[in-house]
């Protein structure tokens, strides 16, 4: 037992719970900040940072038993040697799949905020208000110019290297300058621009340095250097991570206690005043329960544990779940749909190549159902899109030509390019992840159940995807066309969302306007559990905004 | 240049031993592999060792003339294959002298160079008549030499021109303008 009181505890050091950190210390709140997973100091706990890829046992292969003991977080593009110690061992973590649901998880201070994809785009008007003017979804509580500005106070700390597109489906932020784009991303900007008015083909925004300013400075970060190993850690804070920027700002205000290896088994909630009033946290190694207090809660463990833990904090008042008062927790889970592929090759250009790495891509926003629905489907999707041109290796021959073969520099394979739908998924009750009522994990803590799918308006949304993306590649002139349905499971996109949503009507929300719980005001959810919609852009930067917003919210309420 | 200099020197403090085995201490390299799934004879690590530099004869790069691929090429076959292509490799190494007896009326180890060559080749070209564990040997050889060659930090930085920091990215830049294209 433990009598340790503090004014705030945040739940998760990731992405969105180091916002609210750096905003409470910055205000001078004594903050206590927990996470499940061990501590990971930026440069000190980055053990594979900047080995080389000679260095490697099996050269970027994985061995089979780490394979095997991992196939769920094996699947995820950024599992990589070098990089596995930042995800959470499949075997020691299991879950319940009523549904195949890969969940992706990094448990550590930080979280994913060390294996994100750095895509950071803003949502717009159009994304908060699609799903009530297009029927799929109920309204959310704030609109654009209610996060705008946190888009801005993020973006400026964050350092995100993008263009002035001025367009209104994808709002302009504070950019930084961007990074080159290859020819072949030129080449389809310019048709794209040619033969549609509403479509454009935009450098895809990103968490990358690429012109610190004194804000970056202070925080000790540095350039980006296109080492294109981000998940293993960057030495030069190059790219945002909690751990290289918010997490050690907050520290330095000496108002932040952070305490890794606690896992928090619930919210403890006061019959007498109505109000959270703590946790119960299980230390990770000795097993041993100890209770923390404080005035105000910030849930951020990541959508599927926040929903968990506001699911396993029962109380006389609320039996189902703390806030759980329509039955809505846990429902309403959403994710993206990344199926859909399109692949192609790039005929011409050949005179030219890509010289190094780039951290980022090309893309293009959303521009169908913007204000009614167009197609036969609802939701909105963009476009991830992928040019390169590979070295080839010639390997037919054998002996002293296969050397002479393999040491020539200057073989090149055609240019190629790959298209990759970001789906928005419609929000429904019967997507939805519960406590499962018999197994527990190795913390008695009753294990997650998925029960989350596909549906007709996914299918719907990529067949329309193949069909307008065949005709952009044919008028670019690509050739060797060819449809991938990757097949894969909801999760491997890593943008859970949902399950606590924010709303303006209790009864079919969990979360009001600013982020706190309906019925019990000192508890915030603040990160992708409060979703009310998916949209389509990778969603870290709104979480990071609302989390902000939320924190500004709880200080400005304080002071009352 | 200085700031080149210096970031490529911050990056440096971290730099591991690199997995560089040279034929001196081929069979200490293969002993400290603690390979799980392979119990490899010193003849059959003879043969595989052989195999591998008549197909991709590595002395042949200056540079690289003290490299051997045959640790890479069994620690990859433990480590990382699955037990079906694995027992495939060993059913194959086990009867390679055998067959290639069959085949070609001597066994591979007593054959002249030029013979050895002239086995590889018709494998390579598919031209002979063996077995599928045969084929897997020889593939996986192959395989396997060319991907330890193509990461040497040799291979990387000369042929690849790779280097970790300051790394660079131009999208659009001509072909005669990389940096090796010259070396022709």
């Amino acid at each position: 037992m433990s009598d340790e009181r503090y004014e705030a505890i945040i739940i998760g050091a990731g992405m969105s719970g180091s916002w609210v950190a750096k905003e409470l210390c910055d205000k001078g709140i004594k903050t206590l900040m927990l996470d499940r997973g061990p501590d990971v100091k930026h440069l000190r706990d980055y053990p594979t940072a900047s080995k080389y890829p000679w260095e490697y046992e099996y050269r970027g292969a994985m061995s089979n038993e780490h394979t095997k003991a991992n196939p769920i977080a094996s699947r995820c593009y950024a599992y990589k040697d070098g990089a596995t110690h930042f995800f959470a061992e499949d075997s020691e973590h299991p879950y319940v799949q009523a549904k195949p649901f890969d969940w992706i998880k990094g448990y550590q201070v930080g979280g994913k905020s060390l294996l994100w994809a750095r895509q950071t785009q803003r949502w717009s008007q159009y994304d908060f208000s699609t799903p009530d003017t297009n029927g799929f979804g109920i309204s959310w509580p704030i609109s654009y110019k209610d996060i705008a500005p946190w888009y801005s106070h993020v973006e400026k700390f964050v350092g995100i290297s993008g263009e002035k597109d001025g367009l209104d489906v994808l709002p302009d932020g504070e950019f930084q300058p961007p990074k080159e784009i290859t020819v072949i991303d030129k080449h389809l900007r310019r048709v794209v621009k040619e033969n549609y008015s509403d479509r454009h083909v935009i450098y895809a925004r990103c968490a990358h340095l690429t012109d610190p300013q004194e804000i970056h400075r202070e925080q000790g970060r540095g350039q980006c250097q296109n080492r294109t190993v981000c998940e293993r850690g960057c030495p030069f804070g190059g790219y945002f991570s909690a751990n290289s920027s918010t997490i050690p700002w907050a520290q330095r205000t000496g108002n932040l206690t952070l305490k890794g290896d606690s896992v928090v088994h619930s919210v403890l909630y006061d019959e007498t005043t109505g109000k959270a009033n703590g946790v119960k946290v299980i230390d990770a190694n000795t097993k041993v329960e100890t209770m923390y207090y404080a005035d105000v809660i910030f849930l951020n463990a990541g959508s599927i544990n926040s929903t968990a833990i506001l699911l396993n904090s029962k109380s006389k008042r609320y039996p189902s779940g703390l806030g759980n008062d329509n039955g809505l927790l846990g429902k309403n889970f959403g994710f993206h749909n990344y199926r859909a592929r399109l692949s192609a090759t790039c005929p011409g250009f050949e005179d030219k190549v890509v010289d190094g790495r780039s951290p980022t891509n090309v893309y293009m926003p959303r521009y169908v159902n913007l204000n009614k629905d167009q197609e036969d489907f609802k939701g909105a999707y963009g476009v991830a899109i992928y040019t390169a041109r590979y070295r080839k290796q010639d390997v037919k021959s054998v002996g002293s030509d296969l050397v002479n073969d393999l040491m020539k520099p200057k073989n090149f394979k055609p240019w190629t390019i790959i298209s990759m739908i970001m789906g928005e998924t419609l929000p429904k009750e019967s997507n939805s992840i519960s406590l499962d009522s018999t197994q527990v994990d190795q913390y008695g803590i009753p294990l997650i159940k998925f029960d989350v799918g596909y549906d007709d308006n996914d299918e719907k949304m990529m067949e329309h995807f193949f069909q307008e993306w065949e005709e952009i590649y044919a008028k670019a002139g690509f050739t060797n066309i060819e449809r991938i349905d990757t097949g894969q499971a909801p999760g491997l996109d890593i943008h859970e969302m949902g399950g606590a949503r924010m709303g303006l009507d209790p009864k079919t929300s969990i979360l009001n306007a600013d982020n706190q719980v309906h019925s019990v005001d000192n508890l915030y959810v603040t990160d992708g559990a409060c979703m009310t919609s998916t949209s389509y852009q990778n969603p870290s930067l709104t979480y990071m905004a609302l989390a902000a917003r939320a924190a500004d919210h709880y200080f400005r309420r304080r002071k009352l | 240049m200085k700031r080149r200099k210096a970031l490529r020197n911050l990056v440096l403090f971290s730099l591991g031993a690199g997995l560089i085995y040279s034929c001196k201490d081929k069979y200490e390299a293969i002993k400290q592999l603690k390979l799980k799934n392979l119990q490899v004879e010193p003849y059959h690590l003879d043969l595989l060792d052989d195999l591998s530099k008549v197909i991709l004869p590595l002395h042949q790069i200056p540079e690289l003339k003290d490299h051997i691929a045959l640790p890479f090429i069994l620690n990859m076959v433990d480590k990382v294959y699955d037990s079906k292509d694995r027992q495939m490799f060993i059913d194959g190494y086990m009867t390679f002298d055998s067959e290639v007896m069959l085949l070609q009326g001597k066994k591979y180890s007593e054959m002249e160079i030029a013979d050895k060559q002239l086995l590889i080749t018709k494998l390579n070209e598919e031209k002979l008549v063996a077995s599928l564990e045969l084929y897997a040997v020889f593939n996986t050889v192959k395989a396997k030499s060319i991907q330890y060659l193509t990461n040497t930090e040799y291979y990387q930085r000369k042929i690849n021109n790779y280097e970790m920091a300051p790394g660079r990215f131009r999208g659009d830049v001509l072909l005669t303008e990389l940096k090796n294209m010259n070396d022709e």
